[in-house]
């Protein structure tokens, strides 16, 4: 089953695009990385794969939902993991987890027992990582989309994120491999 | 279906971020109420303070000031009506307290403005509140324009109730809740439209 879908999807903004045509096929438990020219492309073309933003043209599906029609039920599916490093700004880790739960319709108790097995699994990746790639799995999305993940962490987020669809973007080659190794990488635009 | 709890989760975060801000306001707001003349005009100044400390507070809903709060509820399966609702709570609950704080300074100096009052400029802070949340999409001319149509607003609100015709406060309430739908309604379509790319 195609869990991501792009076909010529772009989008442009103020004039210009910042996502050429892009298409991709995903399969349910492949993982992916892509190669975009620039870090706006990967960061935008990550949002995309998780019906955050619209294609301005071309088509993209999420599991068998169309992000311009029904992106409530792209969202149950996926989880984005940004590259931006935000402020935590809750008064604890249990009270991050319990609100992104809430928003998600989830139970918060066992939200937290998964984000903190995940957790353990992450010692040694900075919480400002760690915490939302914990707080996202524990939602347990069918796909995970990671927007230029860092380099010196990769070995660690591999081993949570084994077992999930995966879709992560780069701005090299060489970390697409590294990140990757025995998946394909895609170039977009280059 | 609208999930409540997710609502009052959103609703309880973002006051959470904003709480002294709505300390100092609140504060004002029970302040500029205390020193207040003892005629109808101060008193619908003091009440329309109130209105402008509300849409201060929609202003300060903007994508981007809460960049990590805005993530995550970008990133949740909500509607945008629902996530309308939720950020529309806000404001709107800021207001409301603030002329509370306004109707309980003039009431502490023995001037107390009539409940009338108090809930016509409640429903005017709430619809001015709801109405310069679309402002928080747009940039430039239309930005002043939605923050101009709130003022606006208030204004007309205030004016219509201290009009002498007959049920002038219903009508000036009845105004409130239609403009107030309308608004909403607006704001959901253009949060549901919106790609935030930063």
């Amino acid at each position: 089953m195609t869990m991501l879908r792009m076909r010529d999807a772009t989008f442009a903004r103020g004039g210009e695009f910042i996502v050429r045509a892009t298409s991709l096929d995903l399969l349910c438990g492949e993982h992916r990385a892509v190669v975009c020219a620039r870090a706006n492309e990967a960061r935008v073309l990550a949002l995309m794969a998780c019906a955050q933003v619209k294609p301005t043209t071309g088509h993209v599906s999420i599991g068998a939902f169309d992000p311009r029609v029904q992106p409530v039920h792209c969202k149950r599916l996926v989880a984005h993991v940004a590259h931006d490093v935000q402020p935590f700004d809750f008064t604890s880790f249990d009270a991050y987890v319990d609100f992104r739960a809430t928003l998600c319709g989830i139970d918060a108790m066992s939200a937290r027992l998964r984000a903190h097995a995940v957790l353990e699994r992450l010692s040694g990746v900075h919480e400002a990582f760690a915490y939302p790639l914990a707080a996202v799995l524990a939602m347990q999305p069918r796909l995970l989309v990671i927007d230029r993940p860092q380099r010196a962490f990769f070995g660690a987020i591999r081993t949570v994120t084994e077992n999930v669809t995966l879709l992560s973007t780069h701005l090299t080659h060489d970390d697409a491999q590294a990140f990757t190794p025995s998946a394909r990488v895609e170039e977009v635009s280059r | 279906m609208i999930r409540v709890a997710a609502t009052m989760a959103i609703v309880r975060e973002r006051l959470r971020r904003e709480r002294a801000i709505l300390l100092f306001t609140v504060a004002g707001a029970g302040l500029i109420g205390y020193i207040s003349a003892d005629d109808g005009a101060a008193r619908f100044g003091m009440l329309g303070f109130a209105a402008l400390i509300a849409i201060t507070a929609a202003l300060a809903q903007r994508p981007g000031r809460m960049r990590a709060l805005d993530a995550i509820e970008r990133a949740a399966p909500l509607f945008g009506r629902e996530l309308a609702r939720a950020r529309a709570l806000v404001p709107a609950a800021v207001g409301i307290v603030a002329t509370l704080a306004a109707w309980l300074g003039s009431a502490l100096a023995h001037r107390p403005a009539s409940g009338t009052d108090w809930l016509i400029a409640s429903a005017a802070a709430v619809v001015s509140a709801l109405i310069a949340l679309s402002a928080t999409l747009r940039e430039g001319i239309a930005l002043a324009a939605y923050v101009g149509l709130a003022m606006t607003c208030a204004a007309v609100v205030f004016a219509t109730a201290a009009a002498h015709v007959r049920f002038a406060p219903a009508i000036a309430l009845f105004m409130c809740a239609i403009a107030g739908y309308v608004a909403l309604r607006q704001y959901g379509e253009l949060l549901a439209r919106h790609d935030d790319v930063g």
